[in-house]
């Protein structure tokens, strides 16, 4: 039964994988706008041979890391305080109201402008990106508590800043996690298209380095690397969510 | 000195755009050291208002409340409450939950752990010191909410329909967990139901209180003899009372009703 459900369960993808090898070699499709699984494979274990991979993947994620973890950082206490205070909230909401439907991308020649091709301006970007869905949905999650919770909590004897952040924002953390998931798919979305335009290493660098040289067998070995990074990424934040939440019964 | 005085309270809520919309009227009551008082009148009469004036969470509009001498300004562990849906926190386990309002206090931690577990023994949850909220029954969850009130010693004890939710079979084993707590503690307790027979039983006195705007339209002592278990209900005398105070509500009752139509 289990090993049904298993096959069940990746017929798609394997599928999709027969398709990608069978396409390009019938035919169907030219080898050079899409070259058969098996070769874009053997382009995969020669860049993860020679460490290209390793290198730029590192680089790429220690960006995402550093912008998504900073987003979090100040999204949340930010958007907590916001909740719960109406001068934060008067001085800050209209700033981020105005801010939140405009796309983060157009940011990309402005932070190449300031902060150059390094590091920064990555970390910057996706910092933007993710700043306001993590703090809206810390927001949000605060405002729905049930008063009568932080009630509780003054009750015992407890101070503003430990009824925030020792009841408000747990009490709030289903609404915050899945904002932060959000914010963790946009971050990737950000991470490569400006390493794209504004890079010299990075996982997106390397795709549009290989494709504008040509080689594009390797080229997608690093995009099916983009790809399951961002679905391991997101799995791997579900296991955890799903632990921070288990009170939840 | 009366341990608790409302001195003609008085309190509306505004909704925007709305006139305000007046939940309690020239309310005075004293309660004495020790006794228990039940708040009893049909639903949406301000009961939980009162106790949320009392508990220091809404501010007071008009008129004055002494706690023990002192005007009420805002929430303390000197007033411990039980919300009418208990107010876990969901997160915490049921160790966890009743410890919370003991981290405050700087006691060590092997002493906070033995009275921790005395009141889970008390209210007889050993076994589900782990357990969230959410893997317990809603008796469960009552006595987990009582015992985190009563851990931190309050000088008062406020419940606000504590027993509403539950049925009734778990309810009259809460009502004899309650008394024997009263016993022990002798704490001065005021209790917010709609429940006519579970106001006598429990009560020193009743405040009968009448709906829109809320006002306490009568104070009863209940005069039953010492309370030895659920058979003091079947007396004569508690029936007359049950009645009495039945009818006192039911006609405010119909009022709401009525006025609401
Ligand atoms: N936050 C609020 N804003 C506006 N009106 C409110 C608010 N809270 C309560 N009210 C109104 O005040 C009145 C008293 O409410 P309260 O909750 O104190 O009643 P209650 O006696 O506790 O009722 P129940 O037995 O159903 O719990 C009700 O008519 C209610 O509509
Ligand atoms: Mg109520």
């Amino acid at each position: 039964m289990r090993l049904f459900d298993f096959c069940i369960r990746w017929s798609p993808l394997a599928l999709l994988a027969l398709a990608w090898e069978l396409a390009p070699r019938l035919g169907l499709v030219g080898a050079q706008s899409l070259p058969p699984l098996s070769v874009v494979m053997a382009s995969l274990w020669k860049l993860a041979a020679n460490g290209d991979l390793l290198g730029h993947g590192l680089q790429s994620l220690w960006r995402l890391g550093a912008g998504l973890g900073l987003a979090i950082l100040v999204g949340v206490p930010l958007g907590a305080v916001m909740a719960t205070s109406r001068i934060v909230n008067a001085v800050v909401a209209p700033l981020a109201r105005a801010l939140y439907p405009m796309p983060k991308s157009a940011l990309i020649p402005v932070l190449l402008l300031w902060l150059g091709l390094g590091n920064a301006s990555k970390i910057m970007l996706i910092f933007l990106g993710c700043l306001l869905p993590v703090l809206m949905s810390a927001y949000n999650g605060v405002r729905g508590v049930d008063r009568v919770l932080l009630w509780s909590a003054r009750s015992f004897g407890r101070g503003p800043l430990d009824v925030i952040f020792g009841v408000a924002v747990p009490a709030a953390m289903p609404e915050l996690l899945a904002g932060i998931r959000s914010a963790l798919a946009l971050s990737f979305v950000l991470l490569v298209s400006s390493e794209f335009l504004m890079a010299r290493d990075g996982l997106g660098y390397l795709i549009s380095f290989l494709g504008d040289g040509g080689a594009y067998a390797p080229m997608f070995a690093a995009v099916i690397v983009v790809a399951c990074l961002g679905f391991t990424a997101d799995r791997l934040f579900l296991v955890v969510m799903r632990r921070m939440l288990a009170w939840r019964g | 000195m009366s341990q608790i005085v409302f001195d003609r309270v008085r309190h509306g809520y505004r909704a925007a755009g709305r006139p305000e919309m007046l939940a309690l009227s020239d309310i005075s009551l004293s309660v004495e050291p020790g006794e228990f008082v039940s708040l009893l009148g049909p639903s949406g009469c301000g009961k939980s208002t009162l106790l949320y004036l009392l508990g220091g969470f809404v501010a007071i509009q008009s008129g004055r409340i002494l706690m023990e001498g002192r005007k009420v300004t805002g929430p303390g562990p000197d007033r411990g409450v039980v919300f009418q849906n208990f107010a876990l926190f969901p997160w915490k386990t049921v160790r966890q939950n009743i410890a919370y309002g003991l981290e405050r206090q700087k006691l060590p931690a092997r002493e906070r752990d033995e009275i921790v577990q005395s009141f889970i023994d008390m209210v007889h949850l050993r076994g589900f010191e782990d357990s969230f909220p959410s893997q317990l029954s809603g008796g469960m969850r009552q006595r987990v909410a009582i015992a985190r009130t009563l851990a931190v010693k309050p000088r008062v004890l406020l419940m606000d329909e504590p027993f509403g939710a539950l049925d009734a079979q778990t309810r009259e084993i809460m009502h004899e967990e309650l008394l024997g707590i009263m016993q022990r503690t002798r704490m001065t307790t005021i209790f917010v139901t709609h429940d006519v027979r579970e106001a006598v039983y429990l009560s020193d006195r009743v405040a009968v209180m009448s709906s829109r705007p809320g006002r306490i339209k009568e104070v009863l002592t209940i005069d039953l003899p010492e309370r030895t278990g659920p058979s003091v209900m079947k007396s004569a005398r508690a029936n007359d009372i049950v009645e009495y105070l039945w009818s006192q509500v039911k006609i405010d009752a119909a009022h709401a009703v009525s006025a609401v139509q």
